[in-house]
């Protein structure tokens, strides 16, 4: 096992043992999980040229030897799948997919495999770091004697190279590798990059998952990054979010870039947002979402299990279903275990729990808190002033109300 | 459950009305804040000192750090616009790990000298309230530490820096001290140069306290977070023009408010209590109380900053985990960093009989010997068209920019060589 910072300077010794340059990069290709060492860039007189890995006789930290003589050594182009591992990862961050944060690569460990050099790890130690600057001994001494500093090695697998651009400081992102992640972990790693790359990431994910860890950013961020997408992938994001979080990120956009996404919109997405943002933001009628599951007072339980199956896919939540009457009064609810305990033929208004509830639209975040969790509610209907429901508050969005601190301990990079 | 359109327009007003103030103000941004942050307890320090021992004679230096001032941040914004990336991050990645570990070896001394002249500013200013500073200091560091690092202390740093526009004050005392202007006009004219140590330290520390190595970091790395862009970026041009001018504006009140009440007494500023009578002319018994509230304020507000900014900047260096909703268990070096610089500053400033103001001054001064290392770097980065593209610096700012920094390396070099020759 030996790193790349040692080998890059070492002399290259020619066939006749000649000095034939000093090793410039490794050249690997970029197709298997382990790349493999294919050529070596070796700087000769100013110029860099390529050995071919089996013009290589020995290679090691303390120098490499050629087979070939140093007339041998020609310039060439990079083929298709050929990357420069030094130039391309050395001191670039990148994308831990298994520790789920931003790395910088501090070295780049090899491993000597039968006839082949492997890229097998990326070291992120401090380790590594005294090492090259040339202050190894310090790291030793200022470890006690126990505690051997070790490298902190990332097993390169979790590292793809897939969407690297060789010349360009651009952040290498394992895509599928992230889709596998949970979005609010996908939402952590994209609070530690640079605004490009965040929108770089989401323009990369499918458009559910790419909702999905919209949500769990910031809100400071989000709004910018919506504004960085393309109009198409942006309308998508807005209409897979919840509709209250949707609200939200409207209220912070400017006034032609919100009436531009509204008008792309469904209608009946686009009245609801509406609607939403008509409300003061802290208020019940803010926080709410507009997707709740409903049945008729005149419904039997079978009719109204038809209804939530339709429901089921936007709907916040399935566990409470609201009855209101024709002019969407809110007069009852009933729990999904109502629905499932009652005869196929019995009349909601029959096992329904009349005069829920709720709060109203001008609601407070405490009195919000209070009620939930003074009933224990898995939701909280809005009603108006005529009792007419608007929406819902799940426990969910309740938490966030009195966990304001995790979010605010996501202060930005930015340090002000 | 959709509603007329005009109920829904009614509602409207309330919510989107609030946001677009948000969004004006969200656009009043890095260079006026870096404007603010850079009158901190140095500043006033330093540019009391030199009002009350040189009187009007170097207001020179004023006209001259101005435009530089201005140039140098378009500079550090104009790669953050540009790249869209903090300094740290790229310095890392266009020059070798050695030349970055000095950069950042350079950063954190200027940043642990000037944390120093922060705590030393809060003892100084407490001393104005007859508060001892080994009371005073320690409850400021960790007050402000547990807001750092519990994230709640971007509510306090609103109302410190309102707090710190008591300086502003220094306007109005600098007119009612009844200056002699024509001296003023003459001094800001005629570069009086004394090739001497005093001279040399003080011109030093009259510009570390203007440019920081810090400041560049931080307004890179605002305008980063802004996400300014390109079309957008004359305005940060503009803004950081005005925002220089405004800085410097305040520092030649300070002076001229000192040259003209102590100056005249042969008094020079060894204390907050000194520092304060230049406010008198305007405020009377009240201003040792406003000043120190306006010190304590500015002092506490870069106390806060200063080791959380330090802590971000290696960490994007070295690729160490960051941010403050990590623990100290998986952010070991970011918490580290930010806990050595607010506690080891704040014991030497509870150090007993400390000459308060020298030690602010030497900070300063070593933030102007160790600022070229950082203006060399954004210098060699800003004229890469590999990372620049066509913005790359016009000749008119890398002639002015490499010759402040030649400068800059000449003075500090004969600062620093001149006990050699007496």
């Amino acid at each position: 096992m030996f790193f790349v910072s040692k080998l890059l300077g070492s002399t290259v010794r020619d066939a006749s043992d000649k000095p034939a340059g000093t090793l410039q990069d490794l050249v690997v290709s970029s197709a298997p999980a382990y790349p493999v060492v294919t050529a070596l860039a070796v700087k000769r007189r100013g110029k860099v040229l390529y050995a071919a890995w089996n013009q290589v006789a020995s290679f090691e930290e303390s120098g490499t030897l050629l087979r070939a003589t140093a007339a041998d050594l020609a310039e060439r182009e990079l083929r298709p799948g050929e990357l420069l591992l030094s130039a391309t990862f050395l001191d670039k961050q990148l994308v831990d997919t298994e520790g789920r944060k931003v790395i910088r690569v501090n070295d780049i460990q090899l491993l000597r495999s039968g006839n082949e050099v492997a890229v097998v790890g990326v070291d992120v130690s401090s380790t590594a770091i005294l090492r090259r600057v040339g202050l190894a001994k310090v790291g030793e001494r200022l470890a006690t004697g126990r505690q051997k500093p070790k490298p902190h090695l990332i097993d390169w697998k979790h590292v793809d190279v897939e969407h690297t651009d060789d010349s360009s400081v651009r952040l290498a992102v394992p895509q599928t590798k992230l889709e596998l992640l949970h979005p609010a972990d996908i939402a952590d790693l994209v609070h530690e990059l640079s605004p490009d790359e965040r929108a770089a990431v989401l323009e990369s994910l499918e458009d559910d998952l790419a909702a999905d860890a919209f949500e769990e950013l910031h809100p400071s961020y989000q709004a910018s990054l919506l504004l960085d997408l393309p109009d198409d992938k942006a309308a998508e994001l807005l209409a897979n979010m919840s509709p209250d979080d949707a609200a939200d990120l409207l209220a912070d956009l400017p006034d032609d870039r919100r009436q531009h996404f509204i008008a792309m919109m469904k209608k009946d997405d686009a009245e609801d947002l509406q609607e939403l943002l008509s409300y003061p933001e802290h208020s019940a009628g803010g926080i709410m979402t507009t997707d709740y599951a409903w049945a008729r007072l005149d419904d039997t339980a079978e009719h109204a299990m038809e209804r939530l199956r339709e429901q089921a896919e936007s709907a916040e939540t399935v566990y409470y279903i609201y009855v209101v009457d024709r002019s969407d009064k809110l007069r009852g609810v009933f729990s999904l275990r109502d629905l499932l305990t009652t005869p196929p033929e019995k009349r909601v208004r029959d096992f329904m729990t009349e005069n829920p509830v709720s709060i109203r639209t001008a609601g407070t975040e405490d009195e919000i808190t209070e009620l939930i969790a003074k009933y224990n509610l898995l939701a909280l209907p809005v009603v108006d002033e005529e009792g007419e429901i608007h929406g819902i508050i799940t426990v969910d969005d309740a938490i966030d109300l009195v966990l304001p601190l995790a979010w605010k301990k996501r202060l930005p990079r930015i340090f002000h | 459950m959709a509603q007329s359109p005009r109920a829904v327009g009614r509602r409207l007003v309330g919510r989107i009305g609030r946001s677009r103030l948000l969004i004006v103000l969200s656009m009043v941004g890095p260079g006026l804040i870096a404007a603010n942050a850079g009158n901190d307890a140095g500043g006033i320090t330093t540019w009391s000192v030199i009002g009350s021992r040189y009187g009007y004679s170097l207001i020179w230096l004023l006209v001259v750090i101005t435009p530089v001032l201005a140039v140098v941040q378009e500079m550090n914004a104009r790669v953050g616009v540009v790249t869209g990336r903090g300094l740290a991050g790229l310095i890392r990645e266009n020059f070798s790990l050695r030349l970055t570990a000095l950069a950042m070896l350079a950063t954190v001394i200027a940043n642990f000298g000037t944390t120093v002249a922060e705590f030393s500013g809060v003892a100084a200013a407490a001393g104005l309230f007859h508060v001892p500073s080994f009371v005073a200091v320690p409850v400021t560091a960790v007050a402000v530490w547990f807001l750092v690092t519990r994230g709640s202390y971007r509510k306090v740093e609103r109302v410190l820096l309102a707090l710190g526009f008591v300086l502003v004050t220094y306007v109005i005392a600098g007119i009612m001290a009844g200056p002699d202007w024509s001296e003023a006009l003459y001094g800001a004219t005629h570069p009086s140069i004394a090739w001497d140590s005093l001279w040399l330290f003080t011109v030093i520390a009259a510009i570390g306290t203007t440019l920081t190595p810090w400041g560049q970091f931080f307004i890179q790395a605002a305008v980063v977070d802004k996400k300014i862009p390109w079309k957008q970026y004359v305005y940060t041009k503009y803004e950081i023009y005005v925002g220089s001018v405004m800085m410097t504006t305040i520092d030649f009140f300070i002076v001229v408010a000192c040259a003209a009440t102590l100056f005249p007494e042969n008094i020079v500023v060894t204390s907050a209590q000194d520092a304060a009578m230049a406010l008198q002319p305007f405020l009377g018994e009240a201003a040792r109380y406003l000043f120190g509230i306006g010190l304590l304020s500015v002092s506490i507000l870069a106390a806060g900053v200063l080791p959380l900014a330090t802590a971000y900047v290696v960490c994007e260096a070295f690729g160490f985990e960051s941010g403050l909703d990590s623990s100290f268990r998986e952010a070991p070096v970011f918490n580290g960093i930010i806990t050595f610089l607010m506690f080891i500053p704040a014991a030497v400033a509870v150090v007993p009989g400390l000459p308060l103001v020298s030690v602010i001054l030497v900070a300063q001064s070593l933030n102007g010997i160790l600022l070229p290392v950082i203006l060399i770097f954004t210098l060699l980065l800003i004229n890469k068209p590999r990372v620049m593209g066509e913005h790359v610096n016009g000749t008119v700012r890398n002639v002015i920019a490499w010759g402040f920094t030649g400068a800059l390396v000449v003075m500090s070099a004969f600062l620093l060589l001149s006990p050699l020759f007496s």
